[in-house]
């Protein structure tokens, strides 16, 4: 537990107090059971400890959201649509409709009060999207059947966000934005921040619980190198813009205690990065100046202002060292409850802001429109945010009321004669049509082609040194979500692709990014191809069986009939629908175009499967 | 965006738009016209490198412990090597002295290998470091944070908009050109390693050189190993259809994918030559050396791979190729585990020098002629004024240990044995002389690559005296 970082001679003066605490410490083995919780029940399945552990319910906030999904509305019949004007007739309209969706209430006088209207809803696609937003895959046909269409899409999406994937999802998007990286930050408080991040997605924390933990948990502090830089990073996640002068001097005072060092981890054997508290603003010896040992250690009246905050009122965040500090550093592992609580002190002021809860409603919104509507209509964030707050802080809530709206429902098809290329509508007259993450992409393509499941442990980006490490660190890596193969080393085979597609970040620097780029698409041509195997190469690819309609022998010889069959049970596989006329023409065509004669079912089918899987229809939903 | 004068942009054709699309990897509408005027010549060595392979020493590397050795224990507790050549003025430390890689006899019956491997410190001759390389000279202290460490390495700044791959792929927009007016392929850079490395933000996105994970293009489909002829209707007729339906507004997104497919078949040839299948056995003889030599060279680590691999893409074009070596962010037991780490960097060093002279280049002379190699990590340690920390390892802080990357390079462009810029005192690291900014050396070696100057750093300058000479 001890800091690597000695502070040279400013601590010269420091003997007594360090012969103090050195004895003391030694006490704190027996005395801290509660606080020094490593040393004794370290768990290499769920190495977690930090202040998330501390907060949370042990059941949902929610158990169901109010509203749901709106009725068709038909738009007001207007001369000249204007999306940015709503006269006294258009608010009339609006109030009269009674939408039971807030995000629709929010939009109508953009939209069908404005003139326009909505594309209409096509369920299976619908399905589909939900499907892939929701439980990070998309569905087969027959799961749309039997699991969504023609039921209620509030009860569909309701089951979906209260499923494990769906908080997975969650967990991730959390790694992405807090950049969890066990070489820069103790895999302990990173596990902790997942734990926490799981809660918010379960609906155990509200949303401000949630941003006062972050605001002081080692995964954001650690990774910064000063206070003002702290301030900077609390708000580009929480507030959506950097803070001005004045926010980052004062909030920096917040953060002023907060020390970067290292633990040597007794049962990783490794020395790992972690956060430290310097107890400034108390009263300490220097330069030669002896104090009264009931002085010594205490809040000094003359510097305390350098951790004291007044834009918001008075808050001072000061910790006293006692027995548990070395050097005048108290390692965040012993610290107590009462002391988290206020160094999230920062958190606890940003928290009662609106424009947090305006900004993670924005990011709601835009995760599932792929736009960002609240900037064109701010109605939207507003009324999104009063839903949530109805619902006591649960963001779920939002991702409710987002998925269920009519912008979100709404297809992304229509043809030239419908909508007129030249013209330009407002966004959320259309649907939205996004590209899919990297791991939607290939998880969707392994869970049909019945490859089974694997992820990228978000919690360890860097598992090496850890496997390496020790034999716990090797419990460590084999009890999570990476695979370990015959060799002991990570199988990176699943990872490799997702990186090259832009997924599975190690968050170094850079994190997760979606592109269009020569490089992915080959990348997911090879995919493909080694999946569905259109080259007939022997032993590759997954088995006939899965390519063709039950009752289908691979050796069939195609017909038309039998071409069109195929495609059926492919296009409800990779597409979640049947087959459209066109396409049914295909296959009869490609039946008779297939070579070497005679063509089988699996030829034939292996073909299709290449020809939809590497398809835009599967990469963009 | 009209970056040279008020010349109208001209509008590229589809199959422009696809070629320039593939040679960038990015984003396929390309707005950009490319009026020929003399470029600046920025130093000397302006354009004498063709290829750049630019190492990262991961994690941060405590860079005299191999680079700049002759100081100070409680800088480089390893010493120095014995049997340098003469005449080189930088610290050789004793950590590239030596090792098993050296000790790969042919068997009874073989042939000994053609080339044969040197200890790294007896090529210090063809090796010339910048001891003093610093993220930022006018700053009080070290930036020994990882997460802005890095971000300053790879991109210049902390929030930088462009890694310096993205710059460099920027910087050669117009040989590009040249190439696509040619109908020739060229390959663009690779990134393979972080992907911060080729970040893109705003006028510098549609440059991003492809991140490559895996260092390995087998998940790509050969040649004869994909879907038959017959069959190609099928599949651009679904994507097709598929982009028809779409609301009009939404097609652009769609269009951009169907244009990288296109692009891709132009791109199959190379991407499943078994040039690039570095991992397979083969005496075939690309560039004067196979692959199974080059294996042998290497080694069969991660990073040999992508080294073996990068030499393969040069073979098509490629202008450079950034890796990530190793994980340096020794806390603990550096005392034992760096000595075996550095063997790797020594048998890299060791093989490129090797091999670089002993293959041809198309543009006549060798690939040592026309390669740059460069090596660097996002900061140094300290151990704080002792040989090691009380883990045995070594930390990162604010102080001229951890500031200093003494940064490497070799190649036929870079004269051997010398120290560029500040030298270091022994005693304490102060600085002795000139300090370059990290960003002035990645302006050399963008000009080093003839880079289109708008695509460097502004303020920073070529260090004059690097490359060239």
């Amino acid at each position: 537990m001890m800091p690597s970082s000695k502070r040279g001679t400013r601590w010269a003066g420091h003997r007594a107090n360090v012969r103090r605490t050195l004895a003391l410490s030694m006490l704190s083995a027996v005395l801290l059971p509660a606080c020094g919780e490593e040393e004794s029940g370290f768990d290499a399945s769920n190495p977690t400890a930090g202040p998330g552990s501390l907060v949370g319910r042990d059941s949902p906030l929610n158990t169901s959201f109010a509203g749901g999904p709106s009725g068709d509305t038909a738009a007001r019949a207007v001369d000249d649509p204007d999306w940015q004007v709503c006269d006294a007739e258009c608010q009339a309209y609006c109030a009269a409709q009674n939408f039971p969706n807030p995000v629709d209430e929010a939009l109508c006088p953009a939209l069908w009060g404005a003139g326009f209207d909505t594309r209409p809803f096509v369920e299976t696609e619908t399905c589909r999207r939900l499907y892939g937003d929701l439980l990070g895959r998309f569905p087969t046909h027959a799961e749309v059947l039997s699991d969504c269409a023609e039921q209620d899409l509030g009860a569909v999406a309701l089951r979906l966000i209260q499923s494990d994937d769906f908080v997975l999802l969650g967990r991730r998007r959390w790694a992405d934005i807090l950049s969890y990286n066990n070489v820069a930050v103790n895999l302990e408080r990173i596990y902790d921040m997942d734990g926490l991040a799981k809660k918010l997605f379960e609906g155990r924390v509200r949303y401000d619980e949630f941003v006062e933990v972050v605001s002081a948990h080692p995964v954001l502090v650690r990774r910064f190198d000063n206070a003002g830089d702290r301030v900077g990073a609390l708000f580009d996640v929480f507030v959506g813009r950097p803070p001005f002068d004045n926010e980052r001097a004062d909030i920096a005072r917040l953060y002023h205690l907060w020390f970067n060092g290292y633990y040597d981890h007794p049962n990783l054997g490794i020395r790992l990065p972690d956060s430290y508290i310097e107890h400034r603003c108390t009263k300490q010896e220097e330069n030669g100046r002896e104090l009264p040992s009931d002085e010594l250690g205490r809040v000094d009246e003359n510097t305390a202002g350098a951790c004291t905050s007044v834009l918001w009122g008075y808050n001072r965040v000061v910790l006293e060292p006692d027995y548990r500090s070395l050097d005048n550093l108290t390692w965040v592992g012993n610290l107590t409850k009462q002391e988290w609580q206020l160094l999230q002190t920062p958190g606890r002021i940003i928290g009662k802001w609106p424009e947090v809860w305006e900004e993670a409603a924005n990011d709601v919104l835009e995760l599932y429109l792929g736009y960002d509507v609240g900037h064109s209509v701010p109605y939207v964030t507003q009324l999104l945010v009063e839903y949530v707050l109805e619902h006591g802080g649960d963001i779920r809530a939002a991702h409710y009321a987002v998925v269920t709206s009519q912008a979100y429902r709404q297809t992304t098809t229509c043809d030239d004669s419908t909508c007129d290329p030249d013209s330009k509508p407002p966004r959320w007259t259309y649907g939205a049509l996004r590209q899919a993450d990297p791991e939607l992409w290939v998880d969707s393509l392994r869970h049909l082609m019945d490859r089974g499941t694997q992820h990228c442990e978000h919690r360890i980006p860097a598992p090496r040194q850890l496997l390496e490490s020790s034999v716990v660190g090797y419990d460590v890596v084999n009890a999570s979500m990476w695979r370990i193969g015959d060799d002991d080393q990570v199988d990176m085979r699943y990872a490799n692709l997702l990186k090259t597609l832009g997924g599975c970040p190690d968050n170094e620097v850079s994190g997760r990014f979606k592109a269009v780029s020569i490089l992915n698409t080959a990348t997911q041509e090879g995919f493909a191809n080694s999946l569905c195997n259109p080259a007939l190469v022997q032993g590759e690819g997954v088995d006939a069986s899965l390519l063709l309609p039950s009752g289908v022998t691979p050796r069939s010889e195609i017909s038309p009939e039998l071409a069109a069959r195929i495609l059926d049970h492919q296009v409800g596989t990779f597409f979640s629908r049947a087959p459209v006329p066109e396409e049914v023409t295909m296959a009869e065509t490609g039946a008779t175009a297939c070579v070497p004669k005679p063509c089988t079912a699996e030829s034939f089918g292996r073909v299709m499967c290449y020809a939809l899987a590497s398809s835009a229809e599967m990469l963009f939903y | 965006m009209n970056t040279r004068g008020k010349l109208p942009a001209r509008r590229l054709g589809r199959r422009s738009v696809l070629g320039l699309g593939a040679v960038t990897g990015a984003a396929l509408s390309f707005p950009h016209v490319w009026v020929p005027r003399p470029a600046l010549a920025q130093s000397s060595g302006r354009g004498a490198v063709k290829h750049l392979i630019y190492i990262r020493l991961s994690g941060g590397f405590r860079f005299p412990t191999a680079f700049n050795g002759d100081v100070d224990s409680q800088f480089n507790p390893f010493g120095l090597a014995g049997g340098v050549p003469s005449g080189v003025s930088w610290g050789v430390s004793q950590l590239l002295e030596g090792g098993e890689y050296l000790n790969q006899e042919a068997s009874e019956g073989e042939e000994a290998p053609r080339i044969a491997l040197r200890s790294a410190h007896e090529l210090a001759d063809r090796i010339t470091v910048m001891p003093t390389v610093d993220h930022e000279p006018l700053a009080a202290r070290a930036d020994g944070n990882h997460e802005t460490g890095l971000e300053r390495f790879l991109t210049g700044f902390v929030g930088g908009g462009a890694g310096i791959f993205t710059r460099i792929q920027m910087g050669l927009r117009a040989r590009y050109d040249e190439a696509l007016l040619a109908g020739e392929v060229v390959l663009p850079s690779f990134v393979m390693g972080s992907s911060g490395m080729a970040r893109g933000l705003g006028e510098f996105s549609p440059y991003r050189p492809p991140v490559l994970g895996g260092a390995s293009f087998d998940q790509f489909v050969a040649v004869g190993e994909g879907p038959p002829e017959w069959s190609s209707a099928f599949v651009s007729e679904t994507d097709r259809r598929m982009r028809d339906r779409q609301h009009p507004r939404l097609r652009e997104t769609v269009d951009a994918y169907l244009r990288t497919r296109e692009a891709t078949e132009a791109y199959s040839e190379i991407f499943s030559s078994q040039a690039l299948k570095v991992d397979e056995e083969s005496d075939e003889m690309i560039d004067g050396v196979s692959n199974s030599e080059l294996r042998t060279l290497f080694g069969n680590s991660g990073e040999s791979r992508s080294l073996r691999l990068a030499l393969r893409l040069f073979h098509y074009g490629s202008p450079a190729v950034y890796l990530d070596q190793g994980g340096y962010d020794y806390h603990s037991d550096e005392e034992g585990n760096l000595p075996d780490a550095m063997q790797n960097v020594a048998r890299m060093i060791s093989a490129l020098i090797a091999v670089l002279p002993a293959m041809p280049h198309p543009a006549g002379g060798t690939y040592w002629d026309h390669t740059l190699v460069a090596i660097g990590s996002e900061f140094s340690r300290t151990a704080n004024g002792n040989r090691f920390n009380s883990a045995r390892g070594s930390d990162h802080s604010g102080d001229n240990a951890t500031r200093w990357m003494s940064m490497p390079f070799f190649g036929g462009a870079v004269r051997g044995g010398r120290i560029v810029g500040a030298s270091t005192r022994r005693d304490d690291l102060g600085a002795e002389g000139k300090v370059f900014s990290y960003r002035s050396v990645m302006n050399t070696l963008m000009d080093g690559l003839g880079c289109e100057p708008d695509a460097f750093f502004p303020g920073d300058p070529v260090v004059p005296d690097l490359l060239g000479g």
